[in-house]
């Protein structure tokens, strides 16, 4: 093969790129999305195993314990010295506060002692190293922010010029000056000395003593009031967020094939347009292997060129998602996850890698139909496989779902059930679309015929451009399922915290003995209840053990799964034991069961599963015992519930705004804002699917309304033949739009049953398989209108303005073509 | 064009060197940190309180802590041997800084920094700790029994009385190596200079206050790898404090401290300046503790090689002459892997003797 003869291939395929730069620049597009999105879901989940493998905490890495202080207590920083003298000089004492921002944003401020740190280069990275002498030996205010973070808060407007200035105590403006610096395991906190913590703080007190590798004392060396808590990290974080990984990459392999679809599409147009020229060449003499070649090359060029902005494009996603991200996983499963320090260079070759892969999946039927194409005289359109084919498959991917269904015992198998599924509706939608297109063509009347001529339009359309409509049909159908699975779970979740949390307030303490004793002084006609908690083990594992009251508002608080007629008697009697929906299907549990569960104490008891409560949520299995089965002064009882006496005049809302801020780490909150701050974490929670998903459309969309245009252009002798009748630019234009709108109902109409089936299989299988817990499926037509609009808007809005600027096109415009 | 094809080939695949290039340049550019002189932490002491001429020291007293003057040592230096002759050399240190900032919950305005060393033929052991004054997990204080004691974290100089000696002295290195040494001696302390102030350069533009214990007996073990070896030899404490000793235009200095086999102590200083010529000075104390004042005229000190270590040129053996005192020592270091890496990398390492007298010693060498 000559070089010259694939170099002239690509001078004509370059020089065609100003005839047809916007399939060019959608195959491109496309890749670029692809690569984002999948860039941006490696980088979220890559960073946060990374963190949990290094067991990372800021600008610190194998931490996998605490030293705390008990309820009550505190850690002094003559308790920090003596341990450190004792031999513990692996101790990092930290000292947490929070800022809260004019703007609502509250900042999580840590003070590490960089001192200690310093003692421990052998465990730090050199820059960190370099960096925390910088901060300590100058003994300037300053405080590190991870850049990420500092780009997040420059943009809302929280920090101007590296300064964050915070109204403390609505006293007195104080300023913190920010150093941007991405040093290991850092996220979204201002870190400092914490010298200069105490000192910009002054109730700071030491909130923990974070053991950087093993234990240097013995756990009973320590004094009466401290003890050591495992931290979430490691292997254990690793477990315990794997579904949520697992569901992030699904998410962003589902964008990955949508565009891969766009792109086969894309690539599908482009070499349409380009037969004519690769006639010409054959004709002269290149082979159509160089040809080939020639195509693949300039894939492998423009894979290069989307991977670099799609890694860019990727990361900046990432960084905008990474705090949301992160919060879900302290909030969700208590682990600790830093911002990202992948190598771009490594991004970059992962991208390209995929888009590498993509893009020859991609360019396969293109550049077979083409080879077909340049190996005939007659440019025909392509042979369409028989309907009957597409109804074949269609009906055996569900019968593959079906069996995987059956037979699914792991999230993997869900994975590809969910995958079977989604083709079964293209296969579906390639079956329907021309038999629906044809019967709205058959019933439309003749007095029509403008509509009538549209309508037998769209068939055409449909076969030309069919990748396009199953992408488009991929999103659609992800977005309906994944927009009602997060509302059921969402409705589930609103109805079940509503109706549990039944006090009028609660309160968060550490300090509960005073709390109380203060709560009885001042406030006698306020109804206390404590909640006590433990932690216990079922089958060798960590199980919560938490009390649960048993007067009549609370037994119609409890929101059930499943529970005996003597649910509430065998619970007064000490006999039966409620048990979250979690604990009951992780270990196949079921009503009337005998489990014995071993207390903090370690005493074992037996308890008769009496009911099966719902605890959204939670990760961690749970199991509620009465009141009278707890210790008194035990450690655990950090809530309490607060209800006005029956009768009695107290005003909760008054003991709100009485209730004094000297004590420590306590909050008071009304059960109204509770639950506010509640669906507002939960909201949060789906941020980032939510945002893939509308992403994922709008590139479906786009492609797809960019795809019919582009075969609108081969309609120009048409077109020109209905403007020499007289119909206006307006009429086609209104005819296109109608067009649009009709294929784009009917996709949605054929993914909407797709979508719920969908979501059912994400609620009952996934779901179930991920977290141990289901909820009903509630389908809201109203949610589903808003996709379907979401959807239309989309395709309108991006054909609209090409489809009128065609419009406005002059009648000898559209006639000139007739000449070519 | 084939040519162009294989350009644009070239530039394909070269593409994921651009990437790297643009990483490169994204790359927050870690701020420089001084690397003079103990890495320029000595170059703005001279705020505190100033040494002056003619001020005696009183001991114990000055044996613990002058927290008004910037910068303060108290160094020991070990050449130990096993039973089977093997060189154990041994470093620990404890120096003590002023920063002169507002006192605070974590601040009484000094700050510590430990360094702990020990070696053998193979391995060289080094640990450097951090810490606060007002924390107290760092101090030079007596105890309330009135024994003195030097600590960091848990390493502990524990002296039975308020003198130095006899004392106890228990560390270890990263927690792999562990030292337990008891430290005797039944001689005076040497103070250096004029009555212990110790001019650096013979304007007096920099000085401190330096006293030595020379003559100090070890014996105890150092365990490595769960195995005790018994170790005895002989060692070197220095106690030096200082508000001017150095400025930005100093370089860094050589120091010797040299146990000559008939029983003399050699203990020799080279400041070397950027604008001032090299400075020697030193003492030379006879076996029953009497000490010389050496000068530049009476030294006469040469590198013989230079060895590249930690990117540095480092002048690792030593031709030493002091014609009037007739010695002429050749000083080899025990073995080149000796540098002290840490936020403040210097080299510290045991040497041999040969030449007009055979011995063991200690060279320092800063600022390189």
């Amino acid at each position: 093969m000559k070089l010259d003869a694939i170099w002239q291939t690509l001078t004509v395929i370059f020089k065609g790129y100003k005839l047809y730069p916007f399939r060019v620049f959608l195959v491109a597009l496309a890749l670029v999305c692809a690569c984002a999105g999948l860039t941006s879901v490696y980088v979220l989940n890559e960073t946060a195993k990374t963190s949990y493998a290094n067991q990372s905490q800021p600008l610190l890495n194998g931490v996998g314990r605490a030293i705390i202080a008990k309820n009550g207590e505190q850690i002094s920083v003559e308790d920090y010295a003596a341990l450190r003298r004792a031999g513990a000089n692996n101790l990092v004492a930290v000292a947490q506060n929070r800022l809260e921002h004019s703007s609502d944003q509250i900042i999580e401020v840590l003070g590490l002692d960089l001192y200690a740190m310093m003692s421990l280069t052998s465990l730090l990275s050199e820059p960190d190293t370099q960096q925390i002498s910088q901060l300590s030996f100058n003994n300037s205010s300053r405080y590190f922010i991870h850049p990420d973070h500092l780009a997040t808060l420059t943009r809302e407007g929280v920090v101007k010029n590296n300064e964050l200035i915070i109204d403390k105590d609505g006293s007195f403006p104080f300023s913190f000056s920010l150093t941007p610096y991405a040093g290991t395991g850092m996220g979204n906190q201002l870190i400092g000395d914490i010298e200069t913590v105490f000192d910009d703080f002054p109730l700071s007190t030491i909130s923990y003593l974070l053991v950087i590798g093993e234990m240097r004392i013995k756990e009973d060396a320590l004094p009466e009031h401290l003890f050591v808590r495992e931290l979430n990290t490691g292997i254990n974080a690793e477990e315990l967020t794997e579904s949520f990984h697992l569901n992030l990459l699904a998410m962003g392999l589902l964008m990955f094939v949508v565009c891969v679809f766009v792109m086969m599409n894309a690539l599908h147009l482009m070499m349409m347009k380009r037969i004519i020229n690769f006639k010409i060449l054959r004709q002269l003499g290149i082979s159509r292997l160089t040809i080939i070649y020639a195509c693949l090359i300039e894939l492998i060029g423009i894979a290069l060129i989307a991977s670099f902005f799609g890694t860019l494009l990727g990361l900046e996603l990432s960084s905008l998602l990474s705090p949301a991200v992160n919060q879900t996983l302290q909030g969700l499963y208590g682990v600790y996850v830093g911002h990202s320090n992948i190598s771009l260079l490594q991004l970059f070759v992962n991208a390209l890698a995929a888009c590498l892969i993509g893009g020859l999946v991609a360019i396969i039927l293109p550049l077979r139909l083409l080879n077909q194409r340049m190996a005939i005289a007659v440019t025909d359109s392509p042979s369409v496989p028989s309907n009957y084919l597409w109804l074949g498959g269609s009906l055996v991917c569900l019968g593959l779902t079906g069996l995987l269904l059956w037979l699914s015992d792991g999230l993997v198998s869900a994975f590809i059930m969910l995958a079977c599924l989604l083709f079964a509706g293209c296969f579906s939608l390639l079956y329907l679309l021309p038999i629906l297109i044809n019967w709205v063509s058959n019933i439309t009347p003749v007095q029509y015929p403008l509509l009538k001529w549209s309508n037998s339009d769209a068939l055409r359309i449909s076969r030309k451009s069919s990748i396009a409509f199953c992408a488009f049909f991929l999103a659609v159908a992800a977005n309906i399922g994944m927009n009602l699975m997060v509302n059921s779970f969402r409705v589930a979740t609103e109805s079940w915290i509503t109706q549990r949390l039944n006090a009028e307030a609660y309160i968060y303490t550490n300090q509960t003995d005073d709390v109380i004793s203060w709560l009885h002084a001042n406030y006698p006609q306020i109804d206390i209840n404590v909640r006590q908690a433990e932690q216990g083990k079922f089958h060798q594992q960590s199980l919560q053990i938490r009390s649960y009251p048993q007067d009549s508002a609370d037994q119609l608080a409890m929101q059930f799964d499943k529970a005996s007629q003597q649910v509430w008697q065998l619970f007064a009697q000490g006999k039966g034991i409620l048990i979250s929906q979690q604990l009951a299907f992780a270990n196949n549990l079921s009503l009337g069961q005998s489990i014995q569960i071993e207390r903090h104490s370690g005493h074992k008891v037996n308890y008769i599963i009496a009911g099966i409560y719902l605890d959204y949520g939670n990760t961690q299995p749970q199991v509620l015992l009465p009141e009278d089965a707890f210790e008194k002064s035990r450690q655990g009882r950090k809530i309490l519930s607060l209800n006005k006496v029956p009768g009695s005049s107290a005003s909760i809302s008054a003991l709100v705004s009485d209730f004094p801020t000297t004590f420590e780490q306590t909050q008071i909150i009304i059960t109204e804002d509770l639950l506010k701050l509640s669906m507002q974490t939960f909201d949060k929670t789906f941020v980032i699917t939510n945002g893939l998903n509308f992403i994922t459309l709008f590139v479906a969309g786009f492609s797809l309304a960019t795809s019919i245009l582009v075969i609108d252009i081969d309609n120009r002798p048409q077109r020109a033949l209905l403007r020499s009748m007289g119909v206006s630019s307006l009429a086609l234009f209104k005819l296109s739009l109608v067009q649009l709108t009709l294929l784009s109902m009917f996709i949605m109409v054929i993914a909407a049953p797709f979508g719920f089936f969908l979501s059912w299989l994400l609620i009952n299988v996934v779901n179930l398989q991920a977290f141990y817990w289901i909820y009903p499926l509630i389908v809201d037509p109203l949610k589903l209108s808003i996709v379907f609009v979401m959807s239309l808007a989309v395709l309108l809005a991006t054909t609209a303005i090409p489809a009128a600027i065609n419009a406005k096109r002059r009648p000898i415009e559209d006639l000139l073509c007739l000449n070519d | 064009m084939p040519k162009r094809l294989i350009i644009v080939l070239a530039a394909l695949l070269l593409s994921p060197v651009f990437v790297w290039v643009y990483q490169w340049l994204q790359v927050d550019k870690v701020t420089e940190t001084a690397t003079g002189l103990y890495g320029g932490i000595f170059d703005d002491v001279n705020a505190g309180q100033q040494v002056v001429r003619g001020t005696p020291i009183i001991l114990p007293e000055d044996h613990l802590s002058h927290n008004n003057f910037a910068v303060e040592w108290w160094y020991l230096t070990a050449n130990l041997f096993d039973q089977a002759g093997n060189q154990y050399p041994l470093q620990w240190t404890l120096f003590r800084f002023s920063d002169f900032r507002p006192k605070s919950r974590w601040s009484n305005g000094q700050q510590f920094m430990g360094h702990g060393k020990i070696s053998n033929a193979q391995n060289t052991w080094f640990e450097e700790r951090f810490a606060r004054g007002a924390v107290g997990n760092a101090g030079v204080k007596l105890n309330p029994s009135g024994q003195f004691s030097a600590f960091i974290d848990d390493w502990l100089w524990l002296s039975d009385t308020e003198d130095l000696f006899p004392a106890t002295l228990s560390f270890s290195v990263d927690n792999l190596v562990k030292a337990k040494l008891r430290l005797n001696t039944n001689m005076s302390y040497v103070s250096h200079g004029d009555k212990g102030y110790s001019a650096k350069f013979s304007d007096d533009s920099h000085a401190s206050m330096y006293y030595s214990q020379p003559f100090i007996n070890l014996a105890g073990t150092i365990t490595l790898a769960d195995k005790e070896i018994n170790v005895s030899g002989e060692g070197w404490f220095d106690h030096e404090w200082s508000s001017r000793l150095s400025d930005q235009n100093t370089l860094g200095w050589d120091w010797f401290s040299l146990h000559l086999d008939d029983g003399q102590k050699l203990m020799l200083y080279n400041v070397r300046h950027r604008t001032l010529a090299d400075s020697w000075f030193g003492s030379l104390i006879s076996a029953q503790g009497i000490k010389t004042s050496l000068t530049a005229a009476d030294i006469f000190a040469k590198p013989t090689s230079f060895t590249p270590i930690e990117g540095q040129s480092l002048p690792l053996n030593w031709q030493l002459t002091i014609p009037d005192h007739q010695i002429n020592l050749s000083v080899s270091m025990f073995k080149p892997d000796q540098m002290n890496i840490g936020r403040f990398s210097y080299y510290e390492g045991a040497v041999n003797i040969k030449g007009s007298h055979t011995g063991v010693g200690f060279i320092e060498l800063t600022g390189y």
